[in-house]
């Protein structure tokens, strides 16, 4: 068991760079998720800590050890591959025993045993004389996750595991791993490009894109405090409704409305800043049938419903203005082409520099009510 | 399979191919044409061994100009004296299978870590050294022959089995390398990585891939074979004494030395010389191409 310290750690490619001074420690026991779109740089960082790539600058520590250029057998991690990489000529028995094998110091009834308490943990001990081609993609997940954990490593890479999973396995396989992480308080790196499964599993997450990272935090905070535009974007679903806005200490924020009045928000921000971007969650947007008076209102027909179960997506296109998406309980009577009007929630209002996509924070007036409390930083 | 089932095949076949024809006459003409190639070029090159065989199955002294096509009676009397009266079937076999078994070990031994090399690290320089390895092999092999005559006898290598051996495998590496490489991209790096970080050292990853690339290994074992079990010109310049004789070199004599050529026997010692080679294709000929295809993995 140990933490993880990433100090600086830089790492190119000839032109590419693919992690930019990442700088951050993950503790002892925690299961951090690295999540960012597709060649964000989330792979190479993992890959840096399990000590496949070296880092062009910077340093990584395990525990006490600095470690950047120890090869990646002495490091006492290990590593999961989104393509399982299980060895196809052995059984499953010889792939979970390998890292075993590989230590000289280990007797052959210890491995044996060790395997098999291994399989019996992750449920697979009847497939322990298969071979890997008979396996599902579930059976061979878990193999692998076998194959990493037997050995009892400091630390635990998960290299977008779930991602060749069907949709009911993952969920499945989300629980499971976090049930064998906290079991054997193991400190652990998971990586993922699906912001539901990183707040899901998260004790924290790591926001990343551009090789940077955005924003490190529990999920909550990362969800209900993003800390720029690109995070409001990509964390949550569907995505948070931004629009451009004007911002004036007097009025507040004022969204230049369809039938050419403006919609106002009653914040304010402490920089007096012009031009805003304004989010707010499609839960958060408060809804009503017909026509509602006053400058908070938007009035507009329904363009089109999503049904998703439990709850109901109302999509609006208002002239001149980017599509808003309202969230409702499924069993209320929205319909296409209804008309409705909507309000942003003063209290769940983020509020982003246009130009840097910084976050703002907002002064919300003290009648506003709040309908989730963000946690502590 | 019922004689009623195949006539049903061949009819769908037929209709299929009539129906292609009809709806894209131009790439059926193409087709045709490919086809055609294909027969002629099948024709060319079986004609003369199967008139080649079927002089060996001829009693001596009945092969005439122009062949029969058709031996009135199969006679085993040819293979009878090439195996009572020369060293086909013993001496001659023994020195064809040493010297290409040898061929294919320093083969695979030299090849198998080169091609894994080339796929795997970045080496400076890479595509130039792949490619000058390929430029090794466009050197005219009889431009070197007497350059290499001297250096063996300078070494005192001349005459030996081994000469053949060595020479056959410079001259199979190469493309076995390429053939490797290859194959070992297709071979995903994450399993090296697994083993990597699961507490393999680089060698001991090496080993864990290696059984992964059989099929390429077992292609580039079987190229190596035949190379140096067709090795005619080597043998003939740095072999001198008969008991050193390989199967080309031996076949060469019913042709030269006898003045006439004596077709039966040829026949009959050709068709033992072909007839391991000929085994190992017929048995090995999927593994063979899987090889040279490269393989989609699912680990």
């Amino acid at each position: 068991m140990s933490t993880i310290r990433l100090d600086h750690v830089t790492k190119r490619f000839a032109e590419v760079t693919a992690v930019d001074d990442v700088h951050f420690e993950i503790e002892d026991g925690e299961l951090l998720v690295l999540v960012g779109p597709s060649g964000c740089g989330k792979t190479t960082l993992l890959r840096t800590i399990a000590g496949l790539e070296t880092p062009t600058e910077g340093d990584v520590s395990l525990g006490d050890r600095r470690v950047t250029d120890v090869p990646a057998r002495k490091r006492d991690v290990a590593l999961v591959f989104q393509s399982f990489a299980l060895f196809p000529h052995m059984t499953v028995r010889e792939n979970i025993s390998f890292n075993l094998r590989m230590q000289d110091n280990l007797a052959g009834d210890e491995i044996d045993e060790r395997v098999v308490e291994t399989a019996e943990m992750l449920d697979i001990e009847e497939l322990l004389d298969r071979a890997i081609s008979e396996l599902s993609g579930g059976q061979k997940q878990r193999v692998s996750l076998g194959r990493a954990i037997v050995t009892n490593p400091a630390a635990f890479m998960l290299d977008e595991p779930l991602a060749n999973l069907d949709a009911n396995l993952r969920d499945q396989m989300e629980t499971e791993i976090v049930r064998l992480q906290k079991r054997l308080d193991i400190t652990t790196v998971h990586v993922t490009h699906n912001q539901s499964e990183a707040m899901t599993m998260g004790d924290r997450i790591a926001v990343m894109n551009d090789g940077q990272i955005q924003q490190i935090g529990d999920p909550e905070e990362v969800f209900y405090e993003p800390a720029n535009r690109f995070i409001a974007e990509f964390i949550g679903s569907p995505t948070m409704n931004l629009l451009s806005a004007t911002h004036s200490r007097g009025t507040g924020i004022e969204i230049d409305g369809a039938d050419g009045h403006m919609l106002t928000i009653p914040v304010t921000v402490t920089a007096p800043r012009s031009r805003v971007t304004v989010g707010c969650r499609p839960e958060h947007v408060v809804v009503e049938h017909g026509r509602v008076s006053g400058s908070e209102w938007l009035t507009d027909e329904v363009a089109f419903t999503e049904f998703h179960g439990a709850s109901k997506y109302l999509f609006l296109e208002p002239e001149g203005l980017d599509q808003i998406v309202v969230h409702v309980d499924s069993n209320s009577d929205y319909e296409q082409g209804d008309l409705v009007s909507v309000r942003f929630s003063p209290a769940e209002v983020h509020v982003f520099d246009a130009e840097s996509g910084q976050r703002i924070e907002a002064d919300v007036p003290d009648d506003a009510e709040r309908s989730s409390e963000p946690v502590e930083r | 399979m019922s004689v009623r089932d195949q006539l049903v095949r061949w009819r769908y076949h037929w209709h299929n191919a009539t129906r292609f024809a009809r709806d894209h006459p131009h790439s059926a003409l193409v087709r045709l044409s490919g086809l055609g190639i294909m027969v002629f070029a099948a024709i060319y090159f079986v004609l003369p061994l199967y008139w080649l065989f079927s002089a060996a199955f001829k009693a001596p002294r009945t092969i005439d100009y122009p062949p029969s096509l058709i031996p009135e009676a199969i006679s085993f009397e040819n293979f009878v004296t090439i195996a009572t009266e020369t060293q086909f079937v013993g001496q001659y076999m023994i020195n064809s299978v040493l010297v290409s078994t040898g061929a294919v070990v320093i083969v695979l031994v030299l090849a198998t870590p080169a091609g894994y090399a080339f796929s795997r690290y970045d080496i400076k320089y890479k595509q130039y050294l792949m490619v000058a390895i390929l430029f090794v092999q466009m050197i005219p092999f009889l431009a070197m022959i007497i350059p290499l005559y001297r250096i063996f006898s300078v070494v005192g290598l001349l005459d030996t089995l081994f000469v053949i051996t060595l020479l056959s495998a410079a001259n199979t590496t190469p493309v076995a390398t390429w053939l490797i490489k290859g194959y070992f991209d297709t071979v995903p790096d994450g399993l090296e990585e697994a083993a990597r970080v699961g507490g393999a050292s680089r060698f001991q990853a090496f080993r864990v891939i290696v059984p992964l690339a059989k099929p390429a290994l077992g292609a580039v074992a079987l190229y190596a074979f035949v190379g140096a079990w067709n090795q005619f010109i080597i043998p003939l310049t740095f072999i001198s004494s008969q008991s050193k004789w390989v199967f080309p070199v031996a076949l060469y004599e019913f042709i030269s030395l006898r003045g006439v050529v004596n077709w039966g026997l040829l026949g009959a010692a050709s068709l033992i010389a072909m007839l391991p080679v000929l085994v190992l294709f017929v048995v090995f000929q999927r593994q063979f191409v899987a090889g040279l295809k490269g393989t989609e993995f699912k680990g």
